[in-house]
């Protein structure tokens, strides 16, 4: 309850910062404001797919129900996010770079990533009383496989503009632009939780009602 | 180890005496490279769509792999008889192999004529981009197919799972067949160094999960 509060005062907030008090950036103009929308977004998601990953592994080790739950519910709220990320990159890559979209590294990822948790999220809704571990298996195999299609994207080509915010010197962000980015950062995160602590309690409820429901 | 052999060999019997699959994949294969063609299709895009045509082929192989093994409650058979689950995983990988490497090679060739690709002068590191890319489509896919063999919509699923787990190894088996086949040629030490780690990893994961699958 409490987080859904938070979460409702805070990305407002944030989209205020973003659009109102942020410097404009000298090179992009005023279309790099998306950045305080995408980037928060792209870290909100990779953060709940970690989670999805990290759930699978306890599930299939414990096989205890919340794992499982909780591994549905992040892979859900995550998928939203990520859907972020590809519908607000375009728009962000048309007045800037020129083009909707190209095939480097990082989009590509993202975009397979994306199928990875669409395929996970079918399987949760066709799949019969083996799903949960057969989805646990492939949120597993998905999560490990993102290094991998990022190498070989890579040596396919690139193009996405060179990491600013997460570089090893240190973010290269003015001190304005990246305190409103972090703000937003923690208000999507915040959200996130948000989301998954309702989805978490839906699931436990239905099955309650389910066993209750059986003779 | 017999048990291998046992799985491998019924398998083949069984798509030998019915016939149906094989021919149903490489006509698929090739109508899939023909429509391409078709439609306009340069030639310096027919490694990629040959590789995108093995997999989608190849789904329809994998889908039968294991959905065969619960018409009759087969696979309670082989659990029964205390076959070890690793075995099973690699035997139906091996029976799926074969039969998917036989579409590719009829795929392999109807891509040379309809595209009028020449002779490759690197054969031997062709064939290895060849083998260690279908062998990475196999061994997810004999996971998946083992996955999804009580799901609905199964024959949908798998291809759209297999294809996006698999990304890496159908982007750099593209990416290595595209340059082996090219004027200019060029090193593919990269792509067959991430064909090799990627068939790797997923073979042990897929030995590591595969029993916890089969189970219910």
């Amino acid at each position: 309850m409490i987080l859904l509060v938070l979460a409702a005062a805070a990305l407002p907030i944030g989209i205020l910062l973003a659009l109102l008090v942020a410097p404009v950036e000298a090179f992009q103009g005023e279309p790099y404001r998306i950045l305080y929308i995408h980037v928060p977004s792209v870290v909100t998601a990779y953060l709940a797919f970690t989670v999805t990953f990290v759930a699978s592994v306890a599930y299939l080790i414990t096989r205890r129900v919340r794992f499982d739950r909780l591994a549905a519910a992040s892979a859900e709220v995550g998928q939203v996010f990520l859907t972020l990320v590809l519908l607000t990159g375009p728009i962000w890559g048309k007045p800037v770079w020129g083009a909707w979209w190209t095939w480097d590294a990082r989009l590509t990822t993202a975009l397979i990533l994306w199928f990875i948790f669409a395929g996970y999220l079918m399987l949760r809704a066709w799949s019969g009383a083996q799903g949960a571990r057969a989805a646990a298996v492939v949120a597993i195999i998905g999560f490990l496989d993102v290094p991998l299609i990022h190498w070989s994207a890579v040596m396919l080509r690139t193009l996405h503009p060179r990491p600013t915010v997460f570089r090893a010197e240190g973010p290269a962000l003015p001190a304005s632009m990246l305190v409103i980015l972090l703000f937003n950062m923690a208000a999507f995160i915040v959200t996130y939780l948000a989301f998954l602590t309702v989805r978490v309690r839906q699931e436990a409820m239905r099955s309650e009602i389910g066993e209750a429901g059986s003779p | 180890m017999s048990a291998f052999w046992v799985i491998l060999r019924k398998d083949l019997v069984v798509e030998g005496r019915a016939r149906d699959l094989l021919p149903s994949m490489a006509i698929l294969a090739l109508l899939l490279l023909a429509m391409t063609g078709a439609t306009g299709l340069r030639a310096d895009a027919a490694p990629a769509i040959l590789w995108i045509t093995v997999a989608v082929a190849g789904s329809i192989g994998l889908v039968r792999s294991f959905h065969q093994e619960t018409d009759q409650e087969q696979l309670h058979g082989l659990r029964l008889a205390a076959v070890d689950p690793a075995m099973i995983y690699l035997a139906k990988a091996a029976a799926n192999f074969l039969i998917v490497a036989a579409v590719e090679l009829i795929a392999w060739g109807a891509v040379m004529i309809f595209f009028d690709i020449p002779i490759p002068r690197r054969p031997a590191a062709l064939a290895v981009v060849l083998l260690l890319g279908t062998g990475s489509l196999v061994a997810m896919g004999t996971l998946l197919g083992a996955m999804l063999a009580t799901a609905r919509m199964r024959e949908a699923l798998l291809p759209v799972l297999l294809l996006p787990l698999c990304a890496p190894a159908v982007m750099a088996a593209a990416g290595a067949t595209a340059r082996l086949l090219s004027e200019a040629g060029g090193p593919v030490a990269g792509e067959l160094r991430l064909l090799l780690a990627f068939t790797l990893l997923f073979v042990s994961v897929a030995l590591l999960v595969f029993e916890h699958v089969i189970e219910d």
